[in-house]
């Protein structure tokens, strides 16, 4: 648990939030945006504007880490997290567990 | 106005409200500020939420002693502990070791202590009815809320840590409603599962997910059947607080889940996931959708019973070869849901998240973990429609080798296509979107009317197979896409036997290996090769059927005729499957449950972040476009 409250950004004691790093890509040829979790690259979400690509990524980023918070393990980060590339669009957003 | 004068505050008067308590100056005020704020009105339901569920919490007799018996310890407990010499684990006559107690204290103040708790405890009871209510062991839960990028560090996203009070457990229950006097008889069996079996276990009798024994108290007699496994997952349930509702047929169910796929492994923590749920959404039994869309299908009862039963090599082998590892079944009464589910973490985190979007439907998600010795797997079902539906294909189709021509040769092809034949080519056309065939069918009787007749008969039969197979391929489709469950693989029609179809589960088992390596493949504890073999007996001898069909020239180098299932599992690299209790309480209209994601839509909650409120940014938050969420400095975790 210790490992996993340090992994946040929150100070002892209080309620935890952690940063998620939002790149965003596109549109593509369809119009849709594409955006990926700079700490989670397996978490790739898309849809047709940046709310609904940030709405999904924020349930999603809020489900990883609910998970492995809840089995008690380590939250996976990613060692070497994303870089946007040119062109791409970076959110970062506070989530809340 | 408080009787010294001094004002009521907000969060006192919305209290004071509900306890009937304001005078009619205040309620006024009460009734204006609900008015005013939705958190308050939230509020307010969710008290009479809590009073409601604090009443109907289940009841257990003390028995006619307790306070006595109370007494008669605390006294024993008096004269040992001043008598008494520590030695090096010293408990109380009670069980407790001293280090657990305070130091210093004197024997006479739990006495004390314990007389005051029994006093509260009969003033609390009614004379005619000693009981105390049973509360689970508060988990810290995490609360999953949505729409966090709109607002950060409000009130709404903070976690809310459940009151013991208002964990399932204490979800009404209809044996302390109906039949208070006799508080740990048992529940009439449910009638209403909302979240019952989805589509592809439509064919089950509904009432065979349901809790049929679903008792209070239950878990605290153990039948003597009772497996070890079994005890098992009840014990883990009893562990986050749901021992008296989560009565001995769920832990049969959940043995059943686990049991399902004996080869795959399974992760020992149990991660619950508690979700309020709108009543009226239920009847639409959207979490079975859920389920499904993320490849997980249902358990069922009746299938259990036949794993349990069943000692037939042949089927075991069969149902293990299907080699379904995701399953899910669930238990009623008749506020609370209860489905178990063994999943991909992948699968388990999309359904949470699905449930999580779904606000309108499930009002509250929370995730709550914890650890428990594993359980066993031992036998093995299948739970896959599809494949059920071949197989029965295959049982009425198959002839056995020694009413055929006494070799086991298949007979000579010609005449309709079978069943089989028709799914695989179904499938078939299907993935290469070739154009259908008609199969060969016998000549219609002669006749203009009769023609007439047998025409249409003809066309509503083959549009009803044609109707039948699409749907077959479509699950078949959408449980590759998925990838955890069973994927068949068919081969082309022309490539099956004519006569008697067959499939393996295992392509390393393919005859065209040397037959002592098959043999190896055969005996490895990893393999799961399991043949359903219609002429090669009930060990599933393929070697010997590939020998065969090599002599009539079925087999050659380039033309695998084998069809097979290739599986995700463990033995295949997989990671090993997961577990999760999903904990549906249902609630009754829009207000009374408290809504996260209807909180995120209040003004309230919606309001900007203060600067420097939120802990998550070590730096202030950077200007954002009006349009987008608020932006902050990356801070790596």
């Amino acid at each position: 648990m210790s490992e996993i409250v340090s992994s946040c950004n929150s100070a002892p004691g209080e309620v935890p939030v952690f940063t998620c790093h939002v790149i965003i890509s596109g549109p593509d040829a369809a119009g849709r945006l594409h955006a990926v979790a700079a700490q989670f690259p397996d978490l790739k979400v898309e849809g047709a504007n940046e709310r609904d690509v940030l709405s999904q990524m924020t349930q999603q980023f809020k489900v990883r880490l609910a998970w492995n918070l809840a089995r008690g393990e380590a939250i996976p980060w990613a060692e070497q997290p994303l870089q946007a590339a040119p062109g791409d669009r970076e959110r970062w957003i506070p989530i809340h567990l | 106005m408080t009787d010294d004068g001094r004002q009521i505050s907000d969060d006192e008067l919305i209290g004071a409200m509900h306890d009937g308590e304001l005078s009619a100056v205040d309620r006024a005020r009460a009734e204006r500020l609900l008015a005013s704020d939705p958190a308050r009105r939230r509020e307010l339901a969710e008290l009479a939420e809590l009073s409601g569920k604090l009443q109907a919490l289940p009841r257990a007799s003390l028995g006619e002693g307790f306070a006595a018996e109370v007494l008669r310890r605390a006294e024993r407990e008096m004269l040992t502990t001043a008598r008494s010499t520590p030695v090096d684990e010293p408990t109380t006559s009670i069980g407790l070791p001293r280090r657990w107690l305070p130091q210093g204290r004197r024997p006479w103040l739990w006495a004390g202590a314990a007389l005051a708790a029994s006093v509260v405890i009969m003033l609390l009871a009614p004379p005619d009815r000693q009981q105390v209510a049973q509360q689970p062991e508060a988990i810290s839960p995490v609360a999953l809320t949505t729409a966090e990028h709109e607002s950060t560090r409000d009130a709404a996203f903070a976690p809310r840590p459940i009151p013991a009070v208002s964990a399932p457990m204490s979800s009404p229950m209809p044996a302390a409603k109906a039949a208070p006097e006799s508080p740990i008889s048992p529940a009439p069996p449910a009638a209403n599962l909302p979240l019952s079996a989805p589509a592809g276990a439509a064919a089950m009798p509904a009432q065979s997910l349901a809790a049929p024994g679903a008792q209070l108290g239950a878990a605290n007699a153990t039948p003597a059947n009772e497996s070890l496994h079994e005890r098992q997952v009840a014990s883990q349930l009893e562990s986050f607080g749901y021992g008296t509702l989560v009565n001995r047929h769920l832990a049969q169910q959940a043995t059943v889940v686990e049991t399902l796929n004996r080869d795959t492994t399974v992760d020992d923590t149990l991660v619950v996931v508690e979700v309020d749920v709108d009543r009226r959404q239920l009847e639409t039994d959207p979490f079975a959708q859920v389920l499904l869309d993320n490849g997980i299908q249902s358990a069922t009862v009746p299938q259990v019973q036949r794993a349990n039963l069943t000692n037939n090599l042949q089927q075991s082998q069969v149902a293990r070869s299907r080699g379904v590892n995701a399953y899910a079944t669930t238990a009623a009464t008749s506020d609370t849901d209860l489905v178990y589910v063994l999943a991909g973490a992948d699968q388990l985190q999309q359904t949470i998240a699905q449930l999580q979007a779904g606000s309108n439907t499930y009002r509250r998600v929370v995730v709550r973990g914890g650890t428990s010795p594993t359980s066993v797997v031992s036998e093995g079902i299948e739970q896959n429609r599809f494949l059920d539906g071949v197989e029965k294909t295959l049982k009425e189709k198959r002839v056995p080798a020694d009413k055929q021509s006494g070799d086991g040769a298949p007979a000579p092809s010609g005449g309709a296509k079978s069943n089989v034949a028709r799914e695989a080519d179904s499938i078939q056309r299907k993935a290469t979107n070739e154009p259908q065939v008609a199969d060969t069918k016998p000549a219609a009787p002669a006749g203009p009317n009769g023609m007439k007749k047998d025409q249409v008969a003809d066309e509503k039969r083959e549009a009803g197979k044609r109707a039948e197979t699409d749907k077959l391929a479509k699950q078949a489709a959408q449980q590759r896409s998925r990838g955890w469950f069973g994927r068949l693989t068919l081969p082309p029609a022309d490539a099956l036997p004519a006569k008697d179809a067959y499939f393996t589960t295992d392509q390393r088992s393919d005859p065209r290996q040397p037959a002592s390596e098959r043999g190896e493949v055969a005996k490895s504890p990893e393999s799961k090769l399991q043949v359903a073999n219609p002429t090669a007996g009930a060990s599933g001898d393929r070697a010997r059927l590939a020998e065969d069909m090599k002599a009539k020239g079925e087999l050659s180098a380039d033309k695998p005729t084998l069809p097979a299932i290739e599986l995700r599992s463990a033995a295949n690299g997989e990671p090993p499957l997961q577990r999760a209790l999903f904990v549906f309480r249902v609630v009754d209209g829009p207000e009374s449950a408290a809504s996260p994601a209807a909180a995120a839509q209040t003004p309230a909650a919606s309001k900007p972040v203060p600067a420097g409120a939120p802990a998550a940014s070590p730096s202030p938050p950077q200007p954002a476009k009006p349009a987008e969420p608020k932006s902050l400095p990356e801070a790596k975790p």
